[in-house]
């Protein structure tokens, strides 16, 4: 066995496909990125090379960058510890054999499917401040004064919190799909056991299926840090300029304004790519360190070191 | 294996759909020996102007043998940032709409633009109003043609201001008694929305025009006014904009609006007052509108102590088809744009920039007319800032500005953001 | 009442709840999906003032007719078909070859391999735009569909590779073991053992790479320029105005497009709860 799997031309077959189109698509790009972040330059026109200047009006940007970077961080944390433990949640009572399993697994990864365009439409319904859902809903419990309705979107200090909830909850079913599969392709004879020995739901869920979920949740984790970085489509389509005062920003939706339409600094949006990629390169190394203490138990059993 | 199943079925269909859209595509190619024009534009399926577009494309097809426009229509917002990759890239179409002053300037300073110049001496500019083609100019040399003007302004629901017992406006003394009646028969006097900045932003630079004045503002957005923004003028239309905020004049909800909704209120009779561009006018006065029949059409009112004249309008012709430098029939593309912009204007939902157009009035909304006799005697034109100022002074504006409204920060602050884009 | 009655009761009551709680749950998450339906059928007016969450009041379905009737939306439809299905076929060969070398075979810099890989995930689409279109361009494949699936391939690389060692470190390598004393090649290995078990996973990776590139909408409007090969959602979008959107035929756009994306849910979602059969074989 080791030494079939030690035998490097095959080794090379399998990875070249892969290695080839990811340097082209992402490695090339990234380095390029990386030249054009020195620039001054607006996409088309001459380019001037002025260093690391970019970075530092960037870094002591407290009007609008570094603002964004702390929206950005908000909705990676509310992501980790809301939107995650709800799918798990709801993974572990459908995979726990409840009656109409599929209907409930295809009805709760709705959402995931349809565009940001659709999503953000409703939740802009809803959050209305004349005779929109949520508004109407709160007056008749009394709890709003009707003549002086909240603009859920339109306030410096609800515009974050507003977009926050669609964005947890569109991708809810998303990290429960992940799930309930790594669940699902858990040998049942564990469960056997542990039924025999008579361990209730949560026992099984904490003692059993969530040590044995480890890389999927690895997996799961991952998306949703490094996925909350890169939050673009909803933010773009329920606060269109970044909210008021910019008060929903994130880098992304920053990024894009000052890259392209309307500002056009190509140069200074690329450093702010280059920053974000570095975020989220730390960030996946953080990910992995929590996971690689466990990994090292198993091991002996997978590799051949 | 079921997933082999799965597999060979998406490739059989995946198949059968290639061969279908290989004979789908065959068509598009031209003929031998026509010159194939490409031809981009953003007047697709749901633009007022598309069905307009459609004909003036036919009409030039059949009328000139031996070329044929190729065109593709696009999405507004995306169409911002792909054409400036495109152009960029070098792989832009030979003729494409654009907007003029600002966001076409990079692409005549990279040298991408075909000069127009020579081909415009076949009586072409004298059949142009004087000032048509302000804003595709650069360097003294035309890049483009424009197809129309379009002028922003109040547009006025006659109903509610009857129903308050408010007179229509023409001072600011007039606009604040008028909002205190409305505001008093529990209507909106005022409706905007700042989620888009540059909605809030027209409002704000009718105001500026008519503090100001628009010969000034004009040399201010050129860089070429001394002492510029800080010219106190400035700061009394901020304080203006904040007195009808705090007065709850301006919509409550503007920053939670998008400029959609600001228009279905202002049609659903939501509101007195709704300012924006003329392109409007065939919503206000669609069959479906709420309001049709009652809309009237009104510049900013003067200011005291402002120096705009009542005359002094905000607009511009800003919208325009331009050719690329890299066409290989830069002869039929300049012809194609001269055909295209003059018929478009005739057709199109636009105030006339040719003097050979006539426009029938009968068939235009009732409140097109209105503004078509408000400008004609208008003095001078600032257009929109946000189209007119390079891309970085647009974030310094925008974003001052929506902090303003948002209260953020005070008027001052305001003014010296300003202070900052031209000191 | 006796403690054994009591306790069945309690434990109907919270079934009861845990029921009541999951039909709450699935209520809230089918509403887009009406919404969505009844938004195609308003006008403007219903839509942003008067009636924005219920059943139309006219139930406008020439906004379904101009969908419909724009004769460019079946190529529309095709051109995103083949765009997804080819970079669903690309994303998983390669992803899970790629997997398998990192994860089975032993040579030196695969883990280095691994994170280069996961950089992939870093790279925020938005900022690759400009780069990959001249990449694009040199390589002469601009206004083509490899125009979309060669970055939708790229990017969806790297989270299906994350997604497909997520689960092949749960897949025991005795099997293996035993296939190659049987004198398997490590080829055979992968096409018999490795790609059927992960079958459960491949269908997890399609319906996320699916997702991925039939929403799209940066790339496929910057890159294709030519009608003939633009997607669906451009196209659906390009119905906007200058000034003034008519959303209710947008929506039935929407609507017509989400269709195949719930067909293929469904086929591929079962083939994931097919895996209980595969757990066993496992086992």
């Amino acid at each position: 066995m080791e030494r079939v799997m030690r035998d490097k031309k095959a080794a090379a077959i399998f990875i070249l496909p892969a290695f080839m189109l990811f340097t082209l698509i992402i490695i090339v790009p990234v380095v390029m990125s990386i030249y054009y972040s020195t620039l001054d330059w607006n996409g088309i026109g001459r380019q001037t090379f002025i260093g690391f200047s970019n970075y530092i009006e960037l870094l002591t940007d407290r009007d609008r960058f570094l603002p964004a970077v702390y929206h950005t961080f908000i909705i990676a944390a509310a992501s980790v510890f809301i939107q995650l433990p709800l799918a798990l949640l709801l993974a572990l009572i459908l995979a726990s054999k409840v009656k109409g399993e599929r209907f409930f697994i295809t009805v709760y990864f709705i959402p995931v499917i349809l565009s940001a365009v659709v999503i953000g439409q409703l939740w802009m319904r809803i959050y209305f401040p004349r005779g929109g859902l949520l508004n109407t809903l709160l007056i008749n419990l009394g709890f709003m004064d009707p003549t002086r309705p909240t603009a859920w979107l339109g306030d410096v200090n609800t515009a974050l919190g507003a977009v926050l909830v669609p964005i947890l909850w569109q991708y809810v079913g998303y990290h429960m799909l992940l799930y309930y599969s790594g669940i699902k392709s858990l040998p049942p004879e564990i469960y056997e056991a542990a039924r025999i020995d008579g361990a209730g739901f949560w026992q099984t869920a904490f003692k059993i299926t969530i040590p044995l979920l480890k890389p999927v949740l690895q997996v799961s984790l991952t998306f949703c840090v490094v996925g909350s970085m890169k939050v673009f489509d909803l933010v773009r389509v329920m606060l269109t300029d970044g909210g008021p005062s910019g008060s929903g920003e994130v880098i992304t939706t920053l990024m894009v304004r000052r890259m392209f339409y309307p500002s056009n600094r190509y140069g200074y949006g690329s450093a702010m790519a280059i920053i974000l990629i570095l975020m989220c390169v730390i960030l996946y190394q953080f990910v992995a360190h929590i996971f690689r203490d466990r990994d090292k138990n198993r091991k002996g059993k997978v590799r051949y070191e | 294996m079921k997933l082999k199943r799965v597999f060979s079925i998406l490739l059989a269909a995946l198949m059968c759909i290639s061969v279908m859209t290989g004979c789908l595509s065959g068509g598009d190619e031209g003929t031998d020996g026509d010159i194939v024009l490409r031809f981009w534009n953003i007047w697709g399926g749901g633009d007022a102007n598309h069905e307009a577009v459609r004909k003036v494309i036919n009409d030039f097809n059949a009328s000139h043998p031996g070329v044929r426009v190729v065109v593709e229509y696009f999405e507004n917002e995306a169409y911002k940032t792909m054409i400036r990759t495109a152009v960029a890239g070098d792989e832009v179409a030979d003729v494409f709409s654009t907007w003029g002053a600002g966001f076409s300037r990079p692409f005549y300073e990279a040298g991408k633009l075909l000069n127009l110049d020579e081909y415009l001496n076949d009586g072409t500019l004298d059949k142009l109003y004087g000032g048509a083609l302000n804003y595709f100019i650069y360097d003294d040399s035309v890049y483009g043609l424009t197809i129309g003007r379009n002028v922003s302004g109040f547009f006025v629901n006659t109903k509610v201001f009857e129903d308050a017992g408010a007179e229509i406006p023409a001072t600011w003394e007039e606009l604040v008694e008028a909002s205190e009646k409305i505001l008093a028969s529990g209507k909106i006097p005022i409706m905007t929305s700042s989620r888009e900045r540059w909605v809030i932003g027209m409002l704000f630079e009718g105001m500026v025009t008519k503090a100001v004045g628009a010969s000034k503002v004009n040399a201010t957005i050129n860089k070429e006014a001394d002492g510029g923004y800080s010219d106190p003028l400035f700061l009394e239309a901020i304080n203006r904009l904040g007195e009808l905020i705090d007065n709850g004049f301006i919509n409550s909800d503007r920053a939670a609006l998008t400029r959609d909704e600001a228009l279905a209120s202002f049609i659903n009779g939501d509101a007195g007052l709704y300012y924006m561009g003329s392109w409007e006018c065939s919503a206000l006065e669609d069959d479906s509108s709420l309001i049709k029949g009652n809309v009237d059409w009104i510049p900013f009112p003067t200011i005291p102590g402002g120096k705009g004249a009542p005359t002094d309008f905000n607009g511009g012709a800003i919208d325009g088809l331009v050719v690329s430098a890299n066409t290989a029939h830069p002869e039929a593309a300049a012809a194609f744009v001269k055909y295209f912009t003059e018929n478009l204007s005739r057709e199109g939902d636009y105030m006339p920039v040719w003097n050979t157009v006539e426009i029938d009035m009968a068939i235009r909304p009732a409140v097109f007319a209105r503004i078509i006799e408000a400008t004609e005697n208008a003095t001078d034109y600032v257009i929109w800032w946000d189209t007119f100022l390079d891309g970085d002074d647009v974030t310094i504006y925008q974003d001052a500005l929506d902090r303003f409204v948002n209260g953020t920060i005070t008027a001052e602050q305001f003014h010296e953001e300003l202070k900052k884009i031209h000191p | 009442m006796s403690d054994a009655k009591l306790k069945t009761a309690l434990r109907r009551t919270a079934k009861a709840g845990l029921y009541i709680f999951l039909l709450i749950w699935a209520f809230i998450q089918i509403f887009p999906l009406y919404w969505m339906f009844s938004f195609s059928l308003k006008s403007n007016q219903e839509i942003f003032v008067d009636n924005p969450i219920g059943l139309p009041r006219d139930w406008l379905w020439e906004n379904y007719r101009d969908v419909i009737q724009n004769a460019n939306m079946l190529r529309y439809l095709a051109n995103s078909l083949i765009v997804s299905a080819v970079t669903i076929t690309i994303v998983t060969i390669c992803g899970l070859m790629a997997t398998y070398a990192i994860t089975r075979m032993v040579w030196r810099g695969r883990g280095v391999m691994r994170s280069y890989f996961m950089l992939g995930l870093a790279l925020p689409i938005h900022a690759a735009l400009l780069p990959i279109f001249l990449v694009l361009r040199n390589m002469r494949m601009l206004n083509s569909h490899w125009a979309l699936i060669l970055p939708y391939s790229g990017f969806a690389l790297s989270m299906s590779i994350l997604i497909f060692i997520g689960f092949i470190n749960g897949i025991p390598n005795e099997l293996e073991e035993s296939a190659c004393l049987d004198g398997c090649s490590v080829y055979g290995i992968f096409i018999r053992i490795i790609m059927p078990l992960m079958a459960p996973a491949i269908s997890v990776v399609s319906i996320f790479t699916f997702l991925q590139c039939w929403n799209e909408l940066l790339f496929a409007s910057v890159y294709i320029t030519d009608g003939r090969f633009r997607t669906l959602t451009v196209g659906i979008m390009s119905m906007t105005g200058q000034y003034r959107t008519n959303w209710g035929p947008i929506g039935a756009g929407l609507t017509v497009a989400t269709i195949p994306t719930l067909a293929i849910y469904f086929a591929l979602s079962k083939k994931v709860q097919s895996s209980l059969v595969l757990g066993a074989l496992k086992g």
